[in-house]
């Protein structure tokens, strides 16, 4: 019995067998290039996004800066007035100069004017502002979305 | 039935294994060299989007700090702590970070301000550069503060 045990040992190969080596090495390198792959991909997908939302800023400032530019420029036009009791004229008066998109609200206690400035195709700026006799006070500003696509209905069941 | 096929002898077969070894650690060295370059991409695009983002965030607090105050000094000042002299521009020297360094500086943020073209109106550009001189991210921002003794309460809701 040992004999026949003493045979098959000296059959056996010594060490790592030939052939081994070259796929323990294919495994690695598939998992290295996967891993590599992956990396490159995360990496770039975080770049897009940082750019995106780099663009974006640059965007939001923009058009808070226009917005600013025509809140300004309502401003001089009503501050020419010294009687703030007829708003109704100075509504008139608003549209008159020209300023497009610009709506406007009489209230007990002075003009109500919003307007809407674009960051972009998607989404704008939205500012309410009330003109007093003690100036200006700014409402509400809010980034709100004008896509077409969310004013369309979706194409889903309503139910009977 | 024999095989056709002579098994190897001790020596020969050690001399297949080291050859078989060669092979792959030369396939191996080339591999990794292509593996390790494209780690190296990855890490540098990811450096550049960090850096990216970082510009952004400071460049978004400096304009918001600017429509405030509607002062150059003061933005620097509440941003990085810089006691700069009231002028119509600033350039801050900043590092991979986006903090204050003279000494490790790799950015430099400049910040203009410009009168609009009304009363209380005044644009700030924000560019950011690298040590050649490249601009690489800029914004422009503003701010209304009318000379009033109230001013609009600018806020967001």
């Amino acid at each position: 019995m040992s004999a026949m045990n003493e045979k098959s040992g000296k059959n056996r190969p010594a060490g790592i067998g030939t052939g081994y080596l070259s796929l323990m090495m294919i495994f690695v390198m598939l998992c290295l290039t996967l891993l590599a792959a992956m990396s490159l991909s995360a990496a770039e997908n975080g770049k897009k996004f940082s750019e995106r939302s780099a663009e974006y800023t640059k965007e939001y400032y923009a058009a808070d800066l226009a917005a600013k530019e025509k809140l300004a420029e309502i401003d001089a036009i009503v501050s020419k007035y010294e009687d703030y009791g007829d708003f109704m004229l100075l509504a008139e008066l608003l549209e008159i100069d020209g300023l497009k998109g610009v709506e406007y609200a009489q209230m007990p206690d002075g003009l109500e004017v919003s307007f809407l400035t674009a960051i972009n195709e998607r989404q704008s700026i939205s500012l309410k502002v009330k003109f007093s006799r003690d100036g200006f006070e700014v409402l509400s500003r809010r980034t709100v979305s004008t896509s077409k696509a969310e004013e369309e209905p979706l194409g889903v069941w309503q139910g009977e | 039935m024999r095989s056709p096929i002579k098994a190897a002898p001790a020596g020969g077969r050690q001399n297949l294994f080291l050859v078989e070894m060669i092979i792959v650690l030369l396939f191996f060295s080339l591999a990794a060299a292509a593996i390790l370059r494209t780690f190296a991409a990855a890490d540098s695009l990811s450096r550049e989007s960090g850096r990216l983002e970082r510009m952004s965030f400071c460049a978004q607090s400096a304009a918001e700090l600017y429509s405030e105050t509607g002062s150059l000094s003061e933005t620097a000042e509440m941003l990085f702590g810089l006691d700069t002299e009231d002028a119509n521009t600033v350039t801050i020297p900043l590092d991979g970070q986006c903090r204050y360094s003279v000494s490790d500086a790799s950015l430099y943020m400049s910040m203009t301000a410009v009168k609009g073209k009304r009363d209380g109106l005044s644009e700030l550009h924000i560019a950011f550069s690298d040590k050649d001189g490249e601009t690489v991210y800029e914004i422009k921002s503003g701010a209304y503060l009318p000379e009033k003794e109230e001013v609009g309460n600018v806020g967001n809701e």
